[in-house]
């Protein structure tokens, strides 16, 4: 038996507890396509929040 | 009175568009910032209420808190780390192919899988953390006043918990 597991943290875009809940379902959701793991990302992110605005910052300049 | 609960327990089955037991009502009131209706219900019976209050609060199985009172108790929370510009967390935890093992062993040693899941998870948090049996195999963990990278850090200690509890014979589901 082995368990996945997601992690959801309050931003400042969430205007209800219902949000960030469901930022946590999304992570463990994802979790749970691969199986016995946590999510490593918050909120169900692909990469970490950091890395995409990052990212993002180069394709604008 | 009692009428107050009724009203309060209407209001709020309006509000989330489902049934709330009594009981949900009555915590979401002892959030309520008004004292005095929290004073309407001494009329209520201690033993009955106590029953209640179990039956609401409580898995029975995991003996984790129950589903009911996640919705009261998170929206506490949220309004609290709002007001006060506090980090608040959850933990998602989802038992991995639990329906083979309902499906192999049957319903009874599924719950007692569920009930060794609970008590692994209290002994996993801290005191201020609040754990929940959020559905069949899933359980949701509130950790106040707790910032992301700390949440997965004790996501990642459950985990690494959880596969060394599995190695040990004594414990292992068969």
């Amino acid at each position: 038996m082995t368990i996945s597991i997601g992690v959801g943290t309050l931003t400042s875009e969430m205007d209800s507890e219902e949000k960030l809940l469901d930022a946590a379902d999304r992570a463990v959701y994802l979790a749970k396509g691969k199986k016995d793991m946590v999510w490593p990302h918050l909120n169900g992110l692909e990469a970490p929040a950091a890395q995409l605005s990052l990212d993002s910052h180069f394709e604008l300049v | 009175m009692q009428s107050s609960l009724e009203a309060h327990t209407r209001m709020l089955s309006e509000q989330m568009g489902r049934d709330v037991h009594p009981a949900v009502a009555f915590l979401d009131l002892l959030g309520a910032e008004n004292p005095n209706d929290i004073e309407d219900f001494v009329i209520l019976k201690e033993t009955s209420f106590t029953d209640l209050l179990q039956a609401a609060v409580h898995d029975q199985i995991t003996v984790l808190f129950s589903r009911n009172i996640l919705e009261s108790r998170l929206r506490q929370e949220f309004q609290r780390a709002r007001r006060y510009k506090l980090p608040l967390s959850i933990l998602f935890i989802d038992v991995d192919d639990f329906k083979s093992i309902n499906d192999t062993f049957g319903h009874s040693e599924g719950d007692r899988v569920f009930s060794f899941i609970g008590r692994f998870i209290l002994d996993h948090l801290r005191e201020v953390d609040f754990p929940v049996r959020y559905g069949g195999e899933e359980f949701v963990v509130t950790l106040p006043h707790t910032e992301g990278d700390v949440a997965l850090a004790l996501a990642n200690r459950l985990h690494e918990a959880s596969r060394r509890q599995k190695e040990r014979p004594c414990c292992a589901v068969r």
